[in-house]
């Protein structure tokens, strides 16, 4: 459209543009145009300016902003996974293997996590991590997650073998398990395990590093050995919890004290075996050298402590944690404790693993609870306030009399009054030699 | 301002012009940019629901769990959901509200009784408020043009009509505990009930099916008692879900209760752990050892029909209730003890016995009265605080009474957490 131009050659009209100008002059048409004097439309606005003949750039920009929006959403979701693989049903980073196993070639499987209602025996590991050097293995790290039995005695004797060793200390905080530099244990929480019935084991998450009872360990490695495996243990937690689709999330648990590390102590004395005042090493089972026996207790369960929840939100901080357990070893320092070991079980779950080994014993105790004794096992459960409570006794072999049923009656006795259960009793009879 | 001239004889633009039409472009290539990536984000997570409504003073959305808030259809039938709330908390002040769940049935109108479409249940003494559903309007959809109860009359022929039958329904309350005694204790019975759970990382609150509660922090006393929060299931169906839903509805209501009460300067009420569950026990067992507390002993009948449940067993908390089940539909609450250490639940207890001992021969104040029996005492540095309570009738079967009965409970539990003796040997 005609346009009068100014002396200086811009157009005129009514100025519309951003920038500081003289207004122009009013418009008058040129009488030489020979027009009449119809308002021109307004030049197009400002922003319309700009916009116009760039619809590609506002198309682009849009599909920019959903593809960001895309994967914002994608990022948020959690499906993008980091580059190196998360082990045991994505539980555990690279960052929480490396604490576990030291760099090498590193290969992991593992077997799908099974429902909850089913269960593998005999702990046949679900998940292993195994470091190659030359084809030779090195080392392995396995994990296990499963509902422990009470129909076999598997769990009463081989996996409390291992993982209720006096060497295990209790975690702290809100999750119930034990941990040592070469086992770790936790119990999935009950809300996640369906609906347990009274009597029903607990489902646990287990960690194995290498042999049970290392020989030979120098102490500030186990001990960081013990934290990264507390750790582990924690994420393993927490990715079953996720995989099963339950609430909650433990929290990366703290170093573990110096004050919790296992320490076998020579015996006080016969009267007061595992630190328990009363509990007697009679000559009887334990023979003329009962005097040159080593002990080791439960880190954290030495003091007159009673064991129920003493990491609750009662506690103070500096209180011994629990997990329901109280593991002693007895036995010759040269021979690993390996004579007897005694616990007292006041974890509800647990004790019904050991107590369902009394529906056919071999010889039944009989007292204010019930009993019985299986030659490597003897089991005695008592009602206290907390529920179940097993005191339960575990050797090896024994010769013409058996240690266990010969400290048998003054464990119960001692342990039953330290927890406040009261007075229980058990008699014990003599075995025909 | 000297314009050039192009090649092609159109005026060029200023330099600076361009530069701020650049800059300027730039910015609403951004603000497209963004506007888009928000819009996808937000539609994709969802968050652009504008039919979802809230509840209890916007604490509760809809389409969550549990079942009361989320998408419920069953069996064909269609569930309606409402809502009511009072006036929002304030400091000292109740405040209740309720989220039900209704379906219309139709019915064939011959040969139905006229019924209540309210199928029993206890309302818990809500206070009537406004009907809510905010977000969307007032429209609670269940009961347009229809009535609650008859929805004929005697002698009408024919055609079939629409009931309303209540479902589902959580009631929640806040505000300080009741003042009274005798409704301190009701509420005491049924909030403390064994059969919840105690929450963890020390939050004073309990979860169970049916029912949830937590103390709220000091913050928000009033008149010396401490305010809480409850949520309970009514009706037929009293449960509202599992522990972790319940936890749930707690927690935010007791977050926006905080708020608006004027008393939420400190943390948030949060759990991140999962909840332990209830490690409890059902038993039917009455005898020398209620609760398994030695000297608990209530000598039950043959014609007794009393379920004893067994809480939390902690060194700072121990909850046991006892129930006569002699209706099985409707059981009733007829006894409780507990023993707590923990602050902010012996909070609870507070004005409910005066300064003097309980009688001779006790450590600690408390009262013993008939089938009721309180005492605080310390105990490793700590106010602990022991409670029984026991209906007529249950009170009658201690033995040898319920005055030694307590005390001997009280000695046991007192035995058991490390602390000395509170009531004299009987």
């Amino acid at each position: 459209m005609p346009q009068g131009t100014g002396a200086d050659g811009e157009p005129q009209g009514p100025d519309v543009s951003t920038g500081p100008k003289e207004p122009a002059a009013p418009e008058e048409p040129e009488a030489g145009d020979g027009e009449a004097a119809v308002p021109e439309p307004a030049p197009p606005g400002r922003w319309r300016r700009m916009v116009r003949g760039k619809p590609a750039v506002a198309v682009v920009g849009v599909l920019v902003g959903a593809l960001l929006g895309t994967g914002v959403m994608v990022w948020r979701s959690g499906e993008l996974s980091s580059t190196a693989k998360d082990m045991c049903w994505g539980s555990l980073s690279p960052d929480v293997v490396s604490g576990l196993v030291s760099d090498g070639e590193i290969r992991d499987q593992e077997l799908p996590l099974r429902a909850l209602s089913g269960s593998a025996h005999n702990g046949s590991p679900q998940c292993r991590i195994q470091r190659f050097k030359n084809d030779n293995l090195e080392w392995e790290v396995t994990a296990n997650v499963r509902k422990l039995s009470t129909t076999d005695g598997w769990d009463a004797r081989q996996w409390s073998r291992e993982f209720l060793s006096s060497r295990m200390a209790p975690l702290r905080g809100e999750i119930t398990g034990m941990v040592s530099s070469s086992r770790a244990w936790a119990v999935l929480p009950a809300s996640c395990q369906g609906m347990p019935r009274e009597g029903d084991p607990p489902t646990v998450v287990t960690l194995s590093s290498g042999p049970a009872e290392p020989r030979g360990e120098e102490r500030a490695e186990a001990r960081r050995y013990r934290d990264a495996l507390a750790r582990a243990l924690v994420h393993l937690a927490n990715g079953v919890l996720d995989k099963y689709g339950c609430e909650g999330r433990y929290p990366e648990p703290d170093k573990m004290p110096a004050s919790s590390l296992p320490e076998v102590k020579d015996e006080a004395g016969p009267e007061e075996l595992c630190g328990v005042k009363g509990v007697r090493a009679t000559r009887r089972g334990f023979g003329a050298d009962r005097h040159a026996l080593s002990t080791r207790v439960t880190p954290g369960a030495e003091a007159e402590e009673s064991g129920a929840q003493a990491n609750g939100p009662g506690a103070k901080a500096g209180a011994p944690a629990s997990a329901g357990v109280r593991s002693c070893d007895v036995g010759r320092k040269d021979d690993e404790l390996g004579e007897l070991r005694l616990m007292t079980v006041e974890d509800q779950g647990l004790a019904w693993v050991f107590s369902e080994m009394l529906r056919h014993p071999a010889v039944r105790l009989k007292g204010t609870g019930s009993g019985g004794f299986s030659g490597d096992l003897t089991v005695y459960t008592a009602t206290c306030q907390t529920g179940q409570v097993a005191f339960v006794a575990q050797e090896e072999g024994f010769g013409d009399e058996s240690a266990a049923l010969a400290v048998l009656p003054s464990y119960v006795k001692s342990e039953a009054k330290r927890i406040g259960c009261g007075e229980v009793d058990v008699k014990v009879p003599r075995l025909p030699s | 301002m000297a314009e050039s001239v192009g090649p092609d004889g159109e005026p060029e633009k200023d330099i600076a012009r361009t530069t701020r039409h650049r800059t300027a472009l730039v910015l609403l290539l951004a603000l497209v940019v963004l506007g888009a990536a928000t819009l996808v984000t937000k539609v994709s997570s969802g968050a652009w629901s504008s039919t979802k409504r809230s509840f209890c003073w916007g604490a509760w959305q809809e389409g969550s769990d549990p079942e009361v808030l989320g998408d419920a259809i069953t069996d064909g039938d269609t569930f309606a959901r409402s809502g009511k709330e009072s006036a929002p908390p304030a400091h000292g002040e109740r405040a209740t509200c309720s989220v039900r769940l209704t379906t219309t049935v139709e019915r064939d109108g011959s040969d139905d009784e006229p019924g209540g479409s309210d199928p029993g249940g206890s309302d818990g003494g809500l206070d009537d408020g406004s009907d809510v559903g905010s977000g969307d309007g007032s429209d609670d959809g269940s009961d347009e043009g229809l009535d609650e109860g008859d929805s004929r009359s005697d002698g009408e022929s024919s055609g079939s009509t629409e009931e309303t039958a209540e479902y589902k329904r959580v009631n929640a309350e806040f505000g300080p505990v009741p003042r009274g005694a005798a409704q301190r204790r009701a509420w005491l019975m049924e909030f403390l009930d064994a059969r919840a759970a105690p929450l963890p990382e020390g939050l004073p609150g309990v979860v169970g099916k049916d029912r949830g509660m937590l103390v709220l922090p000091r913050e928000c006393d009033s008149g010396g008692l401490p305010s809480v929060v409850t949520v309970r299931g009514a009706g037929d169906m009293p449960s509202i879900g599992g522990e972790q839903d319940v936890a749930d509805l707690l927690l935010s209501l007791a977050n926006t209760a905080r708020a608006k009460a004027g008393c939420d300067a400190g943390k948030p009420s949060r759990v991140t752990v999962p909840l332990r569950g209830s490690e409890r026990d059902d038993t039917f067992y009455m005898g020398d050892s209620t609760c398994r507390v030695p000297g608990l002993r209530l000598a039950a009948g043959r014609e007794d029909h009393y379920n004893v449940t067994v809480g939390a067993v902690e060194k700072d908390l121990q909850t046991c209730s006892i129930e006569d089940q002699e209706s099985v539909r409707a059981p009733v609450p007829a006894g409780q003890f507990v023993m707590t250490s923990r602050p902010r639940f012996t909070a609870l207890f507070t004005g409910l016995s005066g300064e003097a001992a309980p009688g001779k021969g006790w450590r600690g104040k408390g009262r013993i009265d008939g089938g009721n029996g309180l005492v605080t005492a310390e105990c490793r540095g700590r106010p602990t605080v022991f409670f029984l309570q026991l209906d007529d009738r249950l009170e009658k079967k201690a033995t040898p009474d319920s005055r030694r009965v307590f005390a001997r409970a009280v000695n046991s539990v007192a035995e058991r957490v490390d602390c000395p003796a509170v009531a004299p040997s009987t």
